[in-house]
């Protein structure tokens, strides 16, 4: 008996070990990955270098802002899929799926376009938060009380295109000749040409955003058992409740204003993490961070290498990748949920 | 760039569907009217009295060669001053946004437009409408082609073999004190676009004695060039777009960290993308400016 | 020695009263069974008590300690509540979930301890689901699962237990089993409630019994009374046959009174 938790404790532990190893590399691919060829070594050396050479321009403006938030951005829709699923209870419960990360990407708009941005530079994570905020409600009204898949996933489908309609429209109406790029970008997402600039704008809330939402661990296992147990377990499902929305909005919010709407990361990488951890929520939370961070860098590293011409938008190829797992989750849950 | 997006915005407005077929059938109905009245058939001998342009570069050209009151309508985007030259004359005039309807609406002797035109062309031709279609200029020589063009089109021969014949002096006259040293010029434009080969700024800078990095790396017309392949090729100058746009995202490139840092003593030639991005007489200005940017840069 | 107690509670849902001036305690060391016709208000009468459900008027108490509105969390490690139909939504293992019933006493960092463990195991072991313990939960049968979701709750050793229907869906040996457990853990000291229909084996296990009938506690006390011929006319419309046998007393229904 004890001997089982101890194998439990142990198979996670080497979860964690080589989900992070897999970070580090990844890390270190999408460092070396660009159309100007710098060896690992190199552009590690150069990272902490101050010579004005290129390479260490390089290495410092473009690649590392880039590999940082490729980090930071995965390592936020994992962990956010991953704390929303387990408070619905619905393993569709993702960012982009349900909306939160197309209003955070009008919210972002909205600050850019009006010239709020330009006047004061922290008013763009702040935009996406409060788009994300408004998409997080939505969800929290429709869904929190445990309704069924196919009410989560209309109303997603119906937050999502208002607001990519209303982000088209912004773009559309403001003086800017660049509309059509940039819908592309809001929709689709892109770590392409980011600078230190935006980690420092997105990065602090997406780091307090992702611990909030460590916090829930357990009364999340708790919320397995449905509210009711829950709260007799000791767990405050309101405060539960809060920390998450409070936490995803931040999170999501920042990241979607500096790179974009990514979508899918959330719901593949819980998904596939979920049976390593005997689908514990409390132990998917920092493996779908891991895993979320992993997954992200080297889509990043591929779309670089597939890019022939311009740059494949990042959420093309997280979309390639995470459709068909979203229509086989949907088939797999058809006769149970919907 | 601009011509680019342009091109983009064209492509997704004749692409809106249910707009479209709204003009199809209102057109169709039009011209089923018109036919009867025998309106359609008309007479290419003599002057267009009512001319409409529906491409930005086609709408400087009629302003530049036409009398103003034969102008009925211009594209939406020449009152844009970043895109068009003549945005202050412009003003004076009506736009449409190339839509079949609107155009049939004024009901004009001639249309005006470039290659990268709407679908709603065609159907104008259909229709019976006279349609001239400007090619879009990509070197020097094109520009006094088009205008003679334009000219031919709208009946004023005389005006356009003028303006044509001054435009060409005006190249012709260009002198560099120095031609064995090249500056190596980079274009880096909002979204980090840029021009290369085929391109008629790509001329026009090679005019002036720069080579232009977007041709030498073998990039077409409008072209995404990565960023760290312009910090690699150490250009003796850059071009960034132009700093009035209005807020966008777009603006973040040329503004990239990297570039402050690594360029910072490397000149800037902040010339009006409205000189250039269309094959008008303007480009003797932006040539002009070029040659005096190139001499600055060699003293 | 501890009591847990609701003084006149009044609860509506949508308009609907559904327990009415209802007063209900429990003391340590007993067990109680609540019973009483379906939509009597059982489960909503215990949802209230847990501090589950608002009430309109009416105070609940453990000890001298108010119990409010979703505050129940508060008194997590002194009492239990086991949900109707219990089920987990993850495909989660049973020792997992056992394990939940010592997160009130975890707190939101702590890992288990030894003795956490221990607690774990002998609940397991009281249930009769320790050879399941690697098993996902939601491949067992029903009533499988409902010992798993019990001996979640046995794993929290709570002063009180709330059941609501423990015994649904098991059969009879485990149904008395569960009986056995549930008397050991009030002998043991506990206060024990428990929502049932099978009432022989309510009178057989139980110290006392609360009858309700359209919200109302229509009797209170031992067995003899609340299982009269009348109540059961009254609550249930049915006829028994009594029998007091050496294992207790037998109450049968044999038939549905007419109108």
């Amino acid at each position: 008996m004890n001997r089982l938790f101890q194998l439990a404790d142990a198979r996670f532990t080497v979860l964690l070990l080589c989900l992070s190893l897999a970070v580090v590399i990844g890390f270190l691919a999408s460092l070396s990955v660009g159309p100007v060829g710098i060896g690992t070594l190199a552009v590690l050396s150069s990272l902490f270098s101050d010579s004005s050479d290129v390479a260490v321009i390089i290495a410092q403006e473009i690649r590392l802002p880039r590999a940082l938030l490729g980090a930071a951005i995965g390592a936020t829709l994992g962990i956010s899929g991953a704390a929303m699923q387990g408070y619905v209870r619905n393993p569709l419960a993702e960012p982009g799926l349900i909306g939160v990360s197309a209003s955070a990407a009008l919210g972002a708009v909205l600050t850019i376009y009006f010239g709020l941005s330009t006047l004061y530079i922290w008013t763009l994570p702040l935009g996406g938060m409060v788009g994300a905020a408004i998409g997080v409600a939505i969800m929290v009204v429709i869904a929190g009380r445990g309704s069924s898949t196919l009410t989560l996933i209309l109303a997603g489908v119906a937050v999502s295109t208002l607001a990519g309609a209303l982000t088209s429209l912004a773009l559309n109406l403001a003086p800017n000749p660049f509309a059509a790029v940039e819908i592309i970008f809001w929709l689709l997402g892109s770590l392409a040409n980011r600078s230190m600039e935006h980690v420092w704008l997105a990065g602090p809330f997406m780091l307090i955003g992702i611990a909030l939402v460590l916090t829930v661990g357990k009364p999340l296992d708790a919320l397995s058992l449905g509210e009711d147990t829950a709260s007799t377990l000791g767990v405050n499902v309101r405060g539960v409740r809060m920390r998450i929305i409070v936490g995803v909005t931040m999170a999501v919010g920042a990241a979607t204003a500096v790179a974009g709407a990514i979508g899918f990361v959330g719901l593949v990488v819980p998904h596939l993490l979920r049976p390593l951890v005997g689908h514990r929520p409390s132990l998917l939370l920092p493996t779908s961070a891991l895993g979320g961070a992993v997954l992200l860098l080297f889509s990043d590293v591929a779309v670089r290498l597939l890019s022939f011409g311009p740059e494949l938008k990042l959420g093309v190829f997280t979309a390639l990748v995470g459709s068909p797992f979203f229509l086989w989750l949907v088939l797999k849950l058809r006769h149970q949920y919907l | 760039m601009f011509i680019q997006s342009t091109q983009r915005f064209l492509k997704i407005c004749s692409s809106f569907k249910p707009k479209l077929l709204f003009a199809v059938i209102a057109t169709a109905a039009l011209s089923v009217a018109m036919t009867e009245i025998g309106m359609s058939d008309q007479q290419h001998t003599e002057k267009p009295k009512k001319i409409v342009s529906t491409h930005l570069c086609t709408d400087q050209l009629l302003l530049l060669l036409s009398d103003y009151d034969r102008i009925a309508s211009l594209s939406f985007f020449s009152h844009n001053p970043s895109m068009s030259a003549m945005s202050d004359t412009a003003k004076n005039f009506p736009v449409n946004h190339g839509f079949a309807e609107e155009i049939v609406a004024l009901d004009p002797d001639l249309i005006l437009t470039s290659t990268f035109g709407h679908l709603s062309i065609l159907l104008l031709k259909k229709l019976g409408y006279r349609v001239s279609i400007i090619p879009v200029a990509s070197n020097l020589s094109d520009i006094a082609t088009n205008i003679r063009l334009v000219a031919e089109a709208i009946g004023e021969e005389e005006r356009g073999e003028a303006i044509a014949v001054s435009l060409t002096s005006r190249i012709d006259a260009v002198s560099l004190p120095d031609v064995t040293m090249r500056p190596l010029l980079a274009i880096y434009n909002q979204n980090g676009f840029t021009f290369g080969q085929e391109a008629l700024i790509t001329q026009l800078i090679e005019t002036a004695g720069f080579r232009n990095l977007g041709a030498e790396l073998g990039l077409g017309i409008a072209q995404h060039l990565p960023l760290e392949l312009l910090l690699v090729h150490q250009p003796d100058a850059l071009m960034l777009g132009d700093r009035n746009t209005s807020a966008a995202l777009a603006n973040e490139l040329p503004n990239h960290p990297s570039l402050r840092r690594r360029y910072t003593d490397i000149p800037r030639i902040d010339m009006q993308s409205h000189l250039w991005i269309c094959g008008t007489p303007f480009v003797a200005d932006a040539l002009d400016y070029l040659v005096e940017q190139r001499i600055r840069l060699s003293q | 020695m501890s009591i847990l107690s609701a003084q006149q509670l009044n609860v509506s849902i949508s308009g609907n009263k559904i327990v009415s001036d209802a007063s209900f305690s429990v003391n340590s060391g007993e067990i109680v069974a609540l019973i009483g016709p379906n939509g009597a208000g059982k489960t909503t009468l215990l949802k209230a008590i847990m501090g589950l459900i608002k009430v309109e008027s009416g105070n609940i108490y453990y000890d001298n300690m108010e119990i409010k509105f979703n505050q129940q969390h508060q008194f997590a490690r002194y009492i239990a509540y086991l949900e109707q139909n219990s089920r987990s939504y993850w495909a989660l293992n049973v020792e997992s979930i056992v394990m939940l019933g010592r997160l009130p006493h975890l707190g939101r960092w702590k890992r288990p301890s030894a003795n956490d463990r221990q607690f774990v195991e002998k609940a397991m072991e009281v249930c009769d689901v320790l050879q399941f313990a690697d098993r996902v939960v939601t491949t067992l049968s029903g009533g499988e699962q409902a010992r798993v979701m019990l001996a979640r709750t046995l794993a929290t050793n709570p002063h009180f237990l709330l059941a609501d229907e423990p015994v649904a869906g098991l059969d009879p040996a485990h149904q008395l089993d569960v009986m056995e457990k549930l008397r050991d853990l009030a002998d043991g000291g506990a206060g024990i409630v428990v929502v049932m229909h099978d009432l022989t084996l309510a009178s057989r296990y139980c110290d006392r019994m609360t009858l309700l009938f359209e919200g109302r506690v229509t009797a209170d006390g031992s067995s003899e009374i609340v299982l009269s011929e009348q109540h059961l006319a009254t609550a249930y419309g049915i006829k028994a046959v009594y029998h007091d046998s050496d294992h207790g007393k037998f109450v049968i229904p044999i038939r549905r009174l007419k109108g």
